[in-house]
């Protein structure tokens, strides 16, 4: 159903690691995904899969230690990684923006929110201040904010957590980009404001026609926002298709076991499953595939998998070539 | 002006401590302005001033001059007088120097004519002086002697003394020197005089005949503070010296120009630091890696030196001066600064909304500029303004100790040092002496907390951490 679209932003099997003083840490090791015109593209995994990281390298933010090994990131057909430092600052916040996690520190405390939506609009649009300031208070109007003459000068301790992400929306999507990357947007906020905040994306990319890219851990952010998913564990993408397919039908352990872990209301008395084991560590992440050792249909193949996807439809790709053995257990 | 900077100000004058420290900070710096009104300074050669002391001139009362000699031929009786004293030391221990002491004394009643003012101010006194050693003159073998005595009563002391180094014969070969001293004295300019013919004597004083001399207006003496009497001892005299003397020193005067003495202190040694202690602390800060670790660790290298002993080092190479301790409170003071700006760096430079700006495209230099130096920087201003009232005590300390301010600088700490031996008071009088320790001391406290308690409100209005 996507193939006849023109993908805006493509990654093809990134690398990024990061080399510190007790080995490489392979924060990103081969992911590939597509992101079409006006979609919403949810990656979700566990903290340390590589999410952030992907976002960060997307925008090309990392520091000196992480080196980005191999990959393409390929914007309207342009390769990311390829172009310089001028031309990139340029597409970021232009092209492609990005709002973050944490709401109290992604704001400057020293500027009025005002100052810093200015900021952007002033940097992309070249316009003066007094119309960047009208631009500004519409933007916060937009974005649900009461009273938006009066809280443009307002500092960002004097907003609540839920302003303050409206406010940082409004400050990514300033110089209306065709990409926006949200980092866990919603995980530090309370659980009503979060369904607030997720409604305003939705809106303002339906208005906005713009592509967005939900990073998150929480699979009902998923579940309400995205159109596809790319499932990420110890930085691959373990699975990868539309967000019905990945929900109802989902193709690896990994996928099954997030699912499982998500407590439900309609069963009494359930008890709350979890993955056993932990993370593995990113320094030596165990071989073949990463999940084995975690998986509860491991089989001794699973050591020396190779790390590809198998397809499973046109739109539906898995890591795991043992899939079928999900289709006896159906998901609970 | 915009309605935030309008709300800021408002808000740091609402601060109690801030209207506080600003106001003693105010005082201060107009009294540090309108010193030379407030204790206007006084030519040591100045007939007219008044030279009161009840303790060592109680029932005098001393007549005005009508007709005071040149300031000019004063100082350069004084001078020669200086000069001779010096070539009297090298002669040896014989009949002829009982005679070239006479003359240097003589010499030196007209030269520092104020210090005996309280006994004669006419020459009068030289020429009995004289009379009285004439028998021994003539005994050393000084058939001109009276031509001498003659030279004197025709005001023309310079000739006198030539006249009477002619008349020793171990004494000519100094003529030729005595008179291009005197002419390099004239031509030279002060600083070069003072440091080639003064080395040996009182830096005040000197600096007041090379003022005089030279004609010189503006400051050079402004912050010496004169001495009048040759007593040490503190003397409580409100009519004439407000606080009282010391070291026969006007405390009030000491106290109001050492005004002027602790802002330059401060804000030199301050601004000088504070900025090495940015650009080491910020590259340290910004760069890292081993840039990082090497300024570290010569930032501790200084930090483990005791302050002051490094200082005694320095001023032990450098030599004694209020300039070689504020260099030494430079090289010393840096460090506290650097760190806390690599730290707030550091801080900084991980903070999600440097990178939220970078995802904007936001440039390097504006992110530096916009959003990590106003991030960085209150603290080092407001550690910067502490400071400035803590580097005051810190070279009142030094002066304390004889490092700082040479004698007769007008500075509190030297005040202190002056009282040190006074602080017991007298016998069964603890308090006998308490205003030579109490004036200097309330000003040093309340330049001292006014700095501090206008840190403490810079930090409270313009953090906006603490905002709200």
């Amino acid at each position: 159903m996507y193939v006849s679209r023109e993908p805006i932003l493509q990654v093809k099997n990134l690398k990024t690691y990061f080399y510190t003083e007790d080995g490489v840490i392979k924060a990103v090791d081969g992911v590939s995904f597509e992101l079409y015109k006006g979609e919403t593209l949810g990656i979700v995994g566990e903290s340390g899969s590589g999410k952030s990281v992907t976002s960060l390298t997307i925008m090309r933010l990392l520091d000196e230690k992480a080196k980005i090994e191999s990959g393409e990131i390929l914007f309207k057909g342009k390769d990311l990684l390829k172009i310089s430092e001028e031309e990139m600052r340029k597409i970021r916040g232009n092209d492609i923006a990005m709002i973050f996690q944490e709401p109290m520190v992604a704001l400057n405390p020293v500027y009025t929110i005002g100052d810093q939506i200015m900021e952007a609009i002033i940097l992309h649009q070249k316009v003066k201040e007094s119309e960047a300031r009208k631009i500004a208070i519409d933007l916060l109007r937009k974005v649900g904010i009461p009273e938006p003459e009066k809280r443009v000068d307002q500092y960002p301790h004097q907003l609540s957590g839920g302003m303050r992400q409206r406010a940082m929306i409004a400050m990514a999507l300033s110089c209306r980009p065709q990409i926006l990357i949200a980092d866990e947007p919603t995980t530090a906020l309370d659980v009503t404001i979060q369904a607030q905040i997720l409604e305003l994306m939705k809106e303002l990319q339906r208005e906005y026609g713009m592509a967005l890219i939900m990073i998150t851990h929480d699979m009902g952010v998923i579940a309400e926002t995205a159109d596809r998913v790319a499932v990420m564990y110890a930085g691959r993408v373990v699975e990868y298709g539309t967000v019905d397919e990945i929900f109802k039908n989902p193709k690896h352990p990994y996928t099954y076991a997030l699912l499982s872990s998500i407590p439900r209301l309609d069963v009494e008395d359930q008890e709350l499953k979890s993955i056993p084991g932990t993370v593995p560590d990113p320094l030596n992440f165990p071989s073949g595939c990463r999940f084995h050792p975690r998986c509860e249909f491991a089989r001794e193949e699973c050591k020396n998998l190779d790390p590809k996807l198998f397809e499973v439809s046109p739109s539906h790709y898995t890591a795991c070539p043992f899939y079928g053995v999900l289709e006896n257990v159906g998901v609970k | 002006m915009r309605v935030e900077t309008k709300r800021t100000l408002k808000r740091f004058f609402r601060n109690p401590s801030a209207i506080i420290g600003v106001s003693i900070l105010v005082f201060f710096t107009l009294v540090a302005i309108f010193a030379a009104y407030i204790a206007p300074p006084v030519s040591p050669m100045d007939p007219s001033r008044k030279i009161h002391d009840p303790y060592t001139m109680p029932k005098i009362t001393w007549k005005q001059e009508p007709i005071p000699p040149t300031k000019r031929k004063d100082a350069e009786i004084a001078f020669v007088a200086k000069g001779l004293e010096k070539y009297v030391r090298k002669i040896p221990e014989d009949k002829l120097r009982p005679l070239a002491k006479s003359i240097i004394e003589g010499l030196n009643y007209e030269g520092k004519i104020e210090v005996y003012a309280k006994v004669s101010r006419t020459k009068t006194k030289i020429k009995s002086y004289l009379k009285d050693h004439l028998d021994q003159l003539k005994e050393a073998g000084f058939a001109n002697a009276e031509n001498l005595i003659n030279s004197f009563f025709e005001n023309d002391l310079v000739l006198a003394a030539k006249r009477s180094l002619e008349m020793l014969p171990e004494f000519s070969k100094y003529i030729d020197n005595l008179e291009s001293e005197i002419e390099k004295f004239r031509k030279a300019d002060c600083i070069k005089v003072v440091k080639y013919g003064f080395s040996k004597l009182e830096y005040g004083y000197a600096m007041k005949v090379v003022k005089d001399f030279t004609g010189v207006k503006g400051n050079i003496l402004d912050w010496m503070i004169d001495k009048k009497l040759i007593n040490r001892k503190p003397i409580r005299c409100v009519d004439y010296h407000l606080f009282g003397m010391i070291d026969g020193r006007d405390i009030f005067y000491g106290v109001i120009w050492g005004t002027r003495t602790a802002f330059r202190i401060g804000l030199i040694v301050t601004i000088i630091s504070t900025i090495i202690g940015l650009i080491i602390g910020s590259i340290a800060g910004y760069y890292g890696g081993w840039v990082d670790e090497v300024l570290m660790r010569i930032t501790d290298v200084f930090l483990s030196l005791p302050f002051l002993v490094a200082a005694i080092v320095i001023t032990t190479i450098l030599g004694t001066g209020l300039d070689k301790v504020m260099v030494a409170m430079i090289i010393f003071g840096w460090m506290g600064t650097a760190r806390l700006i690599r730290g707030n760096i550091l801080q900084v430079k991980e903070e999600q909304y440097i990178l939220a700006a970078k995802a904007l495209g936001v440039k390097d230099f504006f992110i530096i500029m916009r959003h990590v130096i106003p991030n960085t920087i209150f603290p080092v201003v407001i550690q910067a303004s502490m400071r400035m009232g803590s580097l005051v005590i810190t070279a009142a300390a030094l002066s304390f100790l004889g490092l700082g301010a040479p004698t007769g600088y007008a500075d509190w700490g030297s005040l202190l040092n002056y009282s040190r031996d006074w602080i017991l008071g007298a016998q069964g009088e603890v308090f006998k002496y308490w205003f030579a320790l109490t004036y200097p001391g309330i000003a040093m406290v309340l330049f001292v907390l006014a700095w501090n308690l206008l840190g403490d409100a810079l930090r409270d209005t313009f953090d906006p951490r603490l905002k709200g």
